[in-house]
């Protein structure tokens, strides 16, 4: 009975007036001793007794008991007074805690303009407040700090705030004449004006100081800039050259970043297309072949070994790719096939094994790259494979079952005795003990 | 120097060493050190008794290698 709203409440927000406090704590509040003894029946003009009896500001303290002032929150709020009635808690300058009660239920149930043009005087306020910390400790602040809590932060008073529209936009729509004008702006102004005067006659003389340094620095950066030689034009030094600086170096590490990439793949593809020509076109000139492609293998496999040469940049990929990637994968595996016989000459044996080498050696790599991204030409890849899929497959799966099972173990540990791992050495401790300013550890 | 174990539950659990003289408020800022919450937040109870800031843990008696919540 006691903790419906009034009846003739209207609602606020969309929602029943007590709800803008939430559930826990509304229960709480409820559950607590203040509110059944002295929160009964109380109307609006007898909550003024008990307002003035405030001694604090607060939500929730100690083991999450709330403070009287929230308590008398709910109550306006189940109460639901007019707005003339707030409006007086307000302006009202003998008691600053029935201000700040006022202040915080216009907050929670008022429009944008009514709160803006209600809580902005009261930034003239600069009497101290008491706030109830959660630890139950009391803080000393003041009001127009209380007002800027409300009027900017999120929660205040263990409570969320409404939204509120930002003054900008109320200013445009006409409901705010113009920008906030504080208190202190002519005793800013003044203020201005005197450092100005102040600050112009001491710039004077550093000014001129400065410029002899400045100068030096300025044409050293000049000189720096140009040995830069991108031939991007500096408009500032300083700041932006080492902006700049920095962006081109970024972006020539994407560049060769890139290019490398590039350059492994055109690479392959190259092999791949090398390997091929090589075998059909040149089957007949054995001889020849058998000097110039062992040449070129050495070549090709010394360039993958030792990471990207610079003769690598200007080719371009665009020439090998001739052939659709079937095509090469097919013959690919020709070769491949050809290559793994074991009937033909001892001489074309030991080139081919050699070769086999090679091409094993750096054909691994990119075959296992190439399962996940080509699905098409796997069926064929997969009848013939040099190694063991099995045993491929297993060291994956090892890897992975090993991880997933480590990580479960860790989790089960880690409520088990996995505190192992969190523990600091004494040193560490004593360290971050330092740091936040206590004694070490007696040993 | 002692090492009290914190658990909160939800899979976060810290051996912290500390001294038996340091109060309970010393305690969570090691606590908050350790996990990253902030030492504000931090509530640490047994059962249901709720450990007050200003108390030391030799007060307390919370010897090594007991377990707080």
């Amino acid at each position: 009975m006691a903790n419906r709203t009034a009846t003739d409440a209207k609602q606020i927000h969309g929602t029943n007036p007590q709800f803008l406090i939430e559930k826990i704590v509304r229960t709480r509040i409820w559950d607590s001793l203040y509110w059944k003894e002295k929160c009964f029946a109380l109307t609006a003009e007898t909550i003024i007794d008990r307002a003035v009896e405030l001694n604090c500001v607060g939500g929730q303290y100690g083991n999450q008991r709330p403070t009287e002032f929230l308590c008398l929150t709910l109550k306006l709020l189940q109460l639901q007074p007019e707005k003339d009635i707030v409006r007086l808690y307000i302006q009202n300058e003998d008691y600053k805690y029935l201000r700040a009660l006022g202040a915080f239920y216009l907050r929670l149930t008022g429009t944008s303009h009514e709160i803006y043009s209600y809580l902005e005087p009261l930034y003239a306020d600069s009497r101290k407040l008491r706030r109830r910390l959660n630890s139950g400790a009391f803080e000393l602040f003041h009001m127009d700090e209380f007002i800027d809590e409300l009027l900017r932060s999120d929660r205040v008073c263990d409570t969320i705030l409404p939204r509120l529209q930002r003054r900008e936009v109320l200013e445009e729509t006409g409901d705010l004449s113009g920008p906030r004008k504080s208190v202190l702006e002519d005793e800013l102004d003044e203020e201005e004006l005197e450092e100005l005067e102040r600050g112009s006659e001491s710039e004077e003389g550093a000014v001129s100081e400065a410029e002899g340094r400045d100068g030096d620095r300025g044409i050293e950066d000049s000189e720096r800039e140009v040995d830069k030689g991108t031939g991007r034009e500096e408009m500032d030094g300083g700041r932006n050259g080492h902006r700049d600086e920095r962006e081109r170096r970024d972006r020539s590490l994407d560049r060769n970043g890139d290019r490398r990439d590039d350059r492994s793949r055109s690479d392959r593809y190259d092999d791949r297309d090398r390997d091929r020509r090589r075998d059909d076109r040149y089957r007949d000139r054995r001889d020849n072949d058998r000097y110039h492609d062992r040449r070129d293998d050495r070549r090709d496999f010394d360039r993958h070994r030792d990471g990207r040469r610079d003769g690598d940049r200007y080719r371009d990929p665009r020439d090998d790719r001739d052939y659709d990637r079937r095509d090469r994968e097919r013959s690919r595996e020709k070769d491949r096939r050809r290559d793994r016989s074991r009937s033909r000459d001892r001489r074309d044996r030991s080139r081919d094994r050699s070769r086999d080498r090679r091409d094993r050696s750096y054909d691994r790599p990119s075959h296992s790259d190439r399962r996940s991204k080509s699905p098409l030409p796997q069926r064929i890849e997969e009848k013939k494979k040099n190694y063991s899929s099995k045993k491929f497959d297993s060291l994956f799966k090892k890897k992975d079952g090993g991880g997933g099972s480590s990580s479960k173990a860790d989790a089960g540990n880690g409520g088990g005795g996995g505190g192992a791992k969190e523990s600091l050495s004494v040193e560490e401790t004593n360290k971050m003990r330092i740091a936040l300013g206590l004694k070490p550890l007696k040993l | 120097m002692i090492e009290v174990i914190c658990n909160d539950r939800l899979g976060k659990k810290v051996r912290v060493k500390c001294n038996p003289d340091d109060t309970v408020k010393d305690l969570k800022l090691l606590i908050a050190a350790q996990t990253g919450t902030k030492p504000e937040k931090i509530v640490l109870k047994k059962w249901y008794t709720i450990y007050k800031d200003h108390i030391t843990l030799e007060d307390y008696e919370i010897h090594d290698g007991m377990n707080l919540e």
